[in-house]
């Protein structure tokens, strides 16, 4: 019934937000709009500012890149939970992938000042922050060198 | 005084005396109230003689002694001197009266008297009242007219709301003073005269001492005074400042928010203040000693009097009678000359104050008054050559701007000036808009110097935007065509009332030096635009905004306007009667779920309660929900539906989770933005009604209680706010109470709601809510820009778009221009500079908070009007652009290096030569 509550679990879920006091995810969650989008609909598009992070409550959606060369491959499909588009809000850059609902889907809109503001408010969630950027970096680095020592055995 | 008079009048400085610059202007009114102070002042006297008559008269029974029964009545005799021969003349020998008779005719005499004195008295105080109003009108707008001219570059040195303070407040105590600047000296003078006269006829030693006190008087005084004048000016120019200061404070207020130097603005203003303060005390301590010294004086004669005259009086060489005479006299004295010191410590006072303020308004190197003589004669076309020889500016700081250019082109040539910022490009074209005046060199249009034009011609044949963006508050239309306000056009229709007015306003205007044409007239040019009438306007103001991009801007503002039915009557039916066509059309095109419908016999989730329960919006601001919520018949409809108890509930909920979240924050804190039901400057009052309520207790809470907590529930929508306090069950009771509160409506809440009617038109809500007859569902992406694009898509095909385009033509740019984004402002301004179809655009970097594909488009689209597309006539171009590189679209380039022009061709040889401009643009 109340769907606010639903949402602040759903927060919580979230491992960035799992140091945030609940009051402040329960205001998150207020201050978030609930959004609807059709089968194929763009939630985001590639290259255009980051003005919100989603939150995928229900459905799953294509994340998809296109190159310079106009091509586009799916680089990953997300499904409940999923946080979309964060970073792009938080370093304020421009979007770097386009993310596309696959079915309908439901997710949490959170406006970037919203999250800013939160960032700002709680030094715990900007250590965990950047906790999860560096998991990410390391993991990316990984897959570099992976690819990399695959590109060697191929040029063997 | 005939125009020229006039003109010769407003380029001489400004008159630095006041008491001169009085008498220059009102001589004639001055003399005349001279003239009826004078005639007024037997019955003056007569109003005092008449009741010492009446008591000595027929009440003490003076005259009717010895058994004489009457008295004469308004006998009128001269008796001349005895040194003439006593002879006496009787012109009216009156009439004989009793007593009683004698009294009653005394009597009205004396009520008729006070009633021509009073209507005397009342007569000088109008006149010297709108003497003194007509005189200060006239000096404003004397310091105004000189703004108007001041040379362009007096601007850096001027803040302006000093120049504000000066022209309102302080001229404000010169009105007073006018009407009496002339008579009261004038009479306290011969008052004092007289008093001296009639006491050197009493005794020559006495007159010799009342001569040195008062010399003694006239000597002190101004020594004192010296040091209350200089605070004097120090007062002003310090209160001056400091709304300067305030001016500058709300112009910097975001520097103020984003540095958090709030308090270092508020030291410096407690600064400001405590120099004022203690100037202002001085001030009143050197008045008082200086009225002490004064008061002094004034008595020290009286014992000087006393001491010699009664020595005198005793040795026997001074006759008592005499004495008594003397001083008797010498009573007389003191108030003249004191009211004559008065007069002149006022006069000094404003004749700095008025000196202080001319000094800032005579400003050397004023554009004349010719030059901005009003004109009806159509300016001549300029299709000349513009020949620039020599041409340097020096900036204030010394530095060299523009050095030596040489320069020739015609009038109608598409020429861009490019360079590095610095470089000269970007002042070249204000040389050319006379905003820069050049230190040497000359510039001739058609072989005329630059400078021997008046404005009606360069305002009107050249048109000159550059990148500032600063607009008053209008409406957009009124906005669009100022430049084409030169002079009036036609004359309103006015009924014979409003027109005797009008009449009236403009001889009064005259009389005080103002100008004599009316604002209410139409100004607007509508030939210099190309257009024949205020009609045909309309397509030339599109026309324009379509070269600008701002066309379609205009179209959604004028679907987000509010209407008044009773000025677009029709327009209001048709956009009722397309609400069906519109829905029928959203369901064609699968949108009919995504907008919540009114509709009175469902609720409206997407709506508040309190929408819900009226089915219609309070009138006004949030003020008339809030007054519903306190209304007697609101509150009995809830009391026998049982709402009241359940939205009280629900009110405190909405509260308590509203503290819960936002208590803490403050309140510009972005996240309130979302709190729908309650403010940040609400929320305060909260916690401690809070504490003495709870679910339940509708019962025992206080009326303020209930009525806050009612306030909340009503501000609820349930998709919105998602805390699940509305239920279909709930939903059902407020739809009750829906049909209960129509029923019995009182005429006076009528008034006071707008409904949702289908048939009729909401004035409260805007042209695209009247179409869309609904709320649009939360959270569905793209949804609104859909239903927008549909209302639009159908108005068009439905022929109204045009009619409703409009409409947007009455938005309101909000002060500054702000309710519109700089890009958009720095277009509106592009745009009204074409519509006045200038020989020559000059363009300063305008257009530069744009993109470049915009500004490409804009720039190509305005080369081609140039180039006479669209049946335009052919003009000319000096664009100082930004971008280099958009030089591509222009006849010629001028590449600007230092200050100096190095290179001058078209695009493609100069990017072939591999110099200055290659550089600029790789």
């Amino acid at each position: 019934m109340n769907k606010l509550m639903d949402e602040v679990g759903l927060l919580r879920s979230i491992p960035m937000f799992a140091n945030v006091p609940p009051t402040k995810l329960k205001l998150l969650a207020f201050a978030s709009e609930r959004m609807m989008f059709r089968d194929g609909q763009e939630i985001m598009r590639q290259g255009e500012l980051s003005d919100a992070a989603y939150i995928v409550i229900e459905g799953a959606v294509d994340v998809v890149v296109s190159t310079r060369e106009g091509e586009s491959s799916v680089v990953g499909t997300f499904g409940r939970n999923a946080m979309l588009g964060d970073m792009g809000v938080l370093a304020g850059i421009e979007r770097t992938a386009t993310v596309r609902a696959k079915g309908n889907v439901e997710a949490l809109r959170i406006r970037k000042e919203y999250l800013i503001e939160l960032v700002r408010e709680s030094s715990d969630l900007a250590l965990d922050i950047i906790k999860m950027l560096i998991e990410r970096l390391t993991k990316t680095t990984k897959d570099l060198a992976n690819a990399n020592e695959q590109l060697k055995k191929i040029g063997e | 005084m005939d125009t020229k008079k006039l003109i010769e009048e407003r380029n001489k400085p400004l008159e630095k005396n006041l008491l001169l610059y009085i008498w220059r202007t009102t001589k004639r009114q001055q003399i005349w109230i001279l003239f009826i102070i004078v005639i007024s002042t037997p019955t003056y006297f007569m109003v005092f003689e008449l009741p010492k008559q009446i008591i000595n008269g027929p009440i003490q029974g003076g005259g009717f002694e010895g058994g004489n029964e009457t008295a004469t009545f308004l006998n009128i005799a001269f008796s001349a001197p005895e040194w003439l021969g006593g002879y006496s003349f009787d012109i009216f020998p009156g009439f004989e009266m009793d007593r009683t008779g004698y009294l009653l005719a005394l009597s009205f005499s004396f009520l008729a008297l006070v009633c021509i004195n009073g209507l005397l008295k009342f007569y000088i105080n109008t006149y010297k009242g709108r003497l003194g109003e007509r005189m200060l009108r006239r000096i404003r707008y004397q310091l105004v007219d000189r703004v108007l001219r001041f040379p362009i570059r007096h601007f850096s040195k001027v803040k302006g709301s000093e120049v504000a303070s000066m022209v309102k407040d302080e001229v404000e105590p010169f009105g007073e003073f006018i009407g009496d600047a002339i008579n009261q000296p004038f009479f306290l003078g011969s008052q004092a005269l007289i008093a001296f006269v009639f006491i050197f006829i009493q005794s020559t030693w006495l007159a010799v001492l009342t001569v040195v006190t008062v010399a003694l008087q006239v000597g002190i005084i101004p020594v004192l005074r010296r040091r209350v004048l200089v605070l004097g000016r120090q007062r002003q120019v310090t209160a001056r400042q400091l709304s300067g200061r305030i001016g500058e404070d709300v112009e910097a207020i975001a520097a103020i928010h984003v540095n958090d130097t709030s308090n270092y603005e508020r030291a410096e203003v407690t600064e400001r203040l405590g120099r004022i303060f203690n100037i202002r005390f001085e001030l009143y301590q050197r008045k008082f000693f200086a009225k002490f010294v004064a008061n002094f004086l004034g008595q020290f004669t009286p014992f000087l009097f006393y001491l010699v005259g009664g020595y005198f009086a005793i040795k026997g060489s001074l006759d008592i009678g005499q004495l008594v005479a003397a001083i008797g006299a010498y009573k007389e004295l003191p108030s003249p000359i004191n009211g004559l010191i008065m007069w002149d410590q006022k006069r000094v006072d404003i004749n700095i104050k008025y000196a202080q303020i001319i000094e800032n308004f005579n400003v050397d190197g004023m554009v004349t008054a010719e030059a901005q003589a009003p004109t009806r004669e159509v300016a001549p076309l300029l299709n000349g050559a513009v020949e620039i020889s020599n041409l340097g500016v020096v900036d204030e700081t010394g530095a060299t701007v523009l050095d030596n250019v040489n320069l020739n082109f015609r009038i109608r040539e598409v020429v861009a000036a490019v360079g590095a910022p610095g470089s000269g490009f970007e002042t070249l074209p204000a040389v050319l808009a006379r905003l820069r005046e050049p230190t040497s060199g000359r510039v001739l249009v058609e072989g005329k110097s630059l400078y021997d034009f008046p404005e009606s011609i360069v305002g009107r044949r050249f048109g000159y935007v550059d990148s500032s963006s600063y607009l008053p508050e209008d409406l957009l239309g009124n906005t669009l065509v100022y430049p084409l306000k030169r002079i009036p056009v036609l004359e309103p229709e006015l009924d014979e009332e409003t027109a005797a007015q009008r009449e009236r306003n403009l001889r009064e205007a005259i009389m005080a030096g103002n100008i004599d044409l009316d604002l209410r007239s139409d100004w607007v040019d509508y030939q210099a635009a190309g257009a024949n009438g205020p009609g045909e306007m309309e397509r030339k103001l599109s026309e324009v905004l379509r070269i600008v991009e701002l066309d379609e801007l205009v179209y959604e503002l004028a679907l987000r306007q509010t209407l008044d039915p009773s000025d677009h009557s029709e327009l209001c039916a048709k956009i009722v009667s397309a609400r069906g066509m519109f829905h029928d059309r959203l369901k064609k095109i699968e949108l009919a779920e995504f907008v919540d419908l009114f509709d009175n016999e469902r609720y409206a989730r997407h709506a508040t309660v309190a929408e819900n329960i009226l089915f219609g919006t309070a009138s006004g601001d949030s003020q008339g929900a809030e007054n519903l919520v306190k209304d007697a018949y609101m509150r009995r409809v809830l009391a026998e539906t049982g709402l009241d108890e359940f939205l009280f509930d629900m009110g405190i909920e909405l509260a308590r989770t509203a503290i819960e979240l936002f208590a803490d924050l403050s309140p510009d804190n972005p996240f309130f933005e979302q709190l729908n039901f309650l403010s940040a400057y609400e929320i305060e009052e909260y916690p401690p009604i809070l504490s003495r309520v709870a679910p339940g207790g509708f019962g025992s809470a206080n009326e303020l209680a209930r009525q806050k907590m009612l306030i909340l529930s009503f501000r609820y929508s349930e998709p919105r706010n998602r805390l699940g306090l509305l239920n279909e069950e709930k939903e059902a009771l407020i739809l009750k109470a829906r049909r209960y509160f129509q029923s019995e409506l009182p005429e006076k809440l009528r008034g006071r709601i707008n409904f949702y009617d289908r048939d009729s038109y909401n004035t409260a809500a805007s042209i695209q809510d009247n179409i869309l007859f609904g709320r649009i569902v939360y959270g569905y992406s793209e949804v609104t820009e859909r239903v927008h694009k549909e209302i639009q898509a159908m108005l068009e095909e439905l022929g109204m778009k045009e009619e409703i385009w409009r409409t947007g033509l009455l938005f309101n740019i909000g002060s500054g221009g702000k309710r519109l984004t700089e890009a958009q402002r720095q277009k509106v301004i592009l745009g009204r500079t074409l519509l006045k179809r200038p020989d020559l655009l000059i363009v300063n970097q305008g257009l530069n908070t744009l993109d470049l594909a915009t500004q490409q488009r804009i720039v190509e689209k305005i080369i081609n009007l140039a180039r006479s597309a669209d049946g335009w006539p052919p003009f000319g171009i000096l664009w100082a652009l930004t971008t280099p590189a958009m030089a591509d679209q222009f006849d010629r380039v001028l590449v600007f290096e230092d200050g100096s022009l190095v290179e001058d061709g078209n695009y493609a040889e100069l990017v072939n030569a591999k110099g200055a401009f290659s550089a600029l643009v790789t």
